[in-house]
C-alpha cells in the first residue's frame, strides 16, 4: 500500500517518472503498529493452538498481550491524530 | 495555393513503461499515513477482539467440566475382531473410536489428536491409530503417541462391560 503524508518534503523527492507523488515511506509509527499487528497475529495463532491442543493455560496470557498490544496501537494512534 | 486541410501531426508515441505498467496516477487513491495507521490500529482491535474471545470459549469450557454418565456405546456382536465404531462420548461434540482389538478385548479412545484436533482414524494392519494432518500415530493398544508432532496420549474412555453391551464411563486424560 502506498502512503502519503500531506506535508510532504521538497518538489522532487522520492518521485516516480510521470508523476507528481511522493514514494512510499512508512514513518516509525505506523511501522510500531505494523509490528504490534503482526505480534498480534501470532498472538491469536498460539491461543487457537494451544486451545486445539487442550493447552489452555497458553490462552489467557497471549489475550493479556494482544491486549497490551492493542494499547500501544492505540495510543500511537491517538498521538497521531493530536 | 491549395485547398487541402494539412494532415494533423501524430502524437508521439507513449513510452514503454507507460504500457508496460498501465496505472493511473491521477485516478489512482491514495492512502494517508494516517489513514493506513487508523487502519491498522482497527485491525489490532479486531486482532485482540478475537484472541479475547478464544480466552473466553476457553474459560467457559473449564468453568464447567463435562459429565461423564454412563452411556451404551455398541452390542459386542455389532464390532468384529479388528473392526471400529465411533460414538460421542461425554458430549456430542467428543468424537471417540471404539475398537476391537482381540476377542473379549475392546479399546476405546477420544478420536481428536492431542496435537491440534484432527479426527484420528485407526489402521488394522498397523494396530495404530493415525493422524491425517500431520502424520502423528498413537499406539492403539494404551493410546500412547508413538510418531509425529503429537507430544501427550490420546484421552482414554473407561469402558464397562455389561453382559453383550459396551458402556463408556469415563475419561482417562
Amino acid at each position: 500500500m502506498i502512503t502519503r503524508s500531506p506535508l510532504r518534503p521538497g518538489p522532487s523527492a522520492g518521485r516516480t517518472p510521470g508523476n507528481s507523488h511522493p514514494a512510499a515511506a512508512p514513518s516509525s509509527a505506523t511501522a510500531l503498529a505494523v509490528v504490534f499487528l503482526n505480534t498480534q497475529l501470532w498472538l491469536l495463532a498460539q491461543a487457537v493452538e494451544g486451545t486445539l491442543r487442550g493447552e489452555g493455560v497458553v490462552v489467557c496470557p497471549a489475550t493479556l498481550l494482544s491486549g497490551l498490544c492493542f494499547l500501544a496501537a492505540w495510543r500511537l494512534w491517538r498521538r497521531g491524530q493530536g | 495555393m491549395s485547398g487541402r486541410p494539412r494532415a494533423a501531426p501524430h502524437p508521439p508515441a507513449p513510452p514503454r513503461w507507460r504500457t508496460a505498467f498501465p496505472v493511473n496516477w491521477e485516478e489512482d487513491r491514495s492512502v494517508t499515513r494516517r489513514e493506513f495507521t487508523s487502519f491498522l490500529t482497527l485491525a489490532s482491535g479486531f486482532l485482540f477482539f478475537a484472541t479475547g474471545l478464544v480466552g473466553a470459549r476457553e474459560w467457559w469450557r473449564g468453568r464447567r467440566p463435562p459429565a461423564t454418565p454412563a452411556v451404551r456405546v455398541a452390542r459386542v456382536a455389532e464390532v468384529p475382531v479388528g473392526g471400529v465404531q465411533l460414538f460421542h462420548y461425554p458430549t456430542a461434540d467428543d468424537p471417540c473410536l471404539l475398537i476391537h482389538l482381540a476377542a473379549d478385548r475392546f479399546v476405546a479412545y477420544s478420536q481428536k489428536c492431542t496435537h491440534l484436533s484432527c479426527p484420528v482414524v485407526y489402521r488394522t494392519t498397523a494396530r495404530e491409530m493415525h493422524c491425517p494432518c500431520h502424520h502423528g500415530r498413537f499406539a492403539a493398544a494404551d493410546g500412547r503417541a508413538l510418531a509425529g508432532p503429537p507430544q501427550r496420549s490420546l484421552p482414554r474412555i473407561t469402558l464397562t462391560r455389561k453382559g453383550e453391551e459396551i458402556w463408556a464411563t469415563g475419561v482417562k486424560v
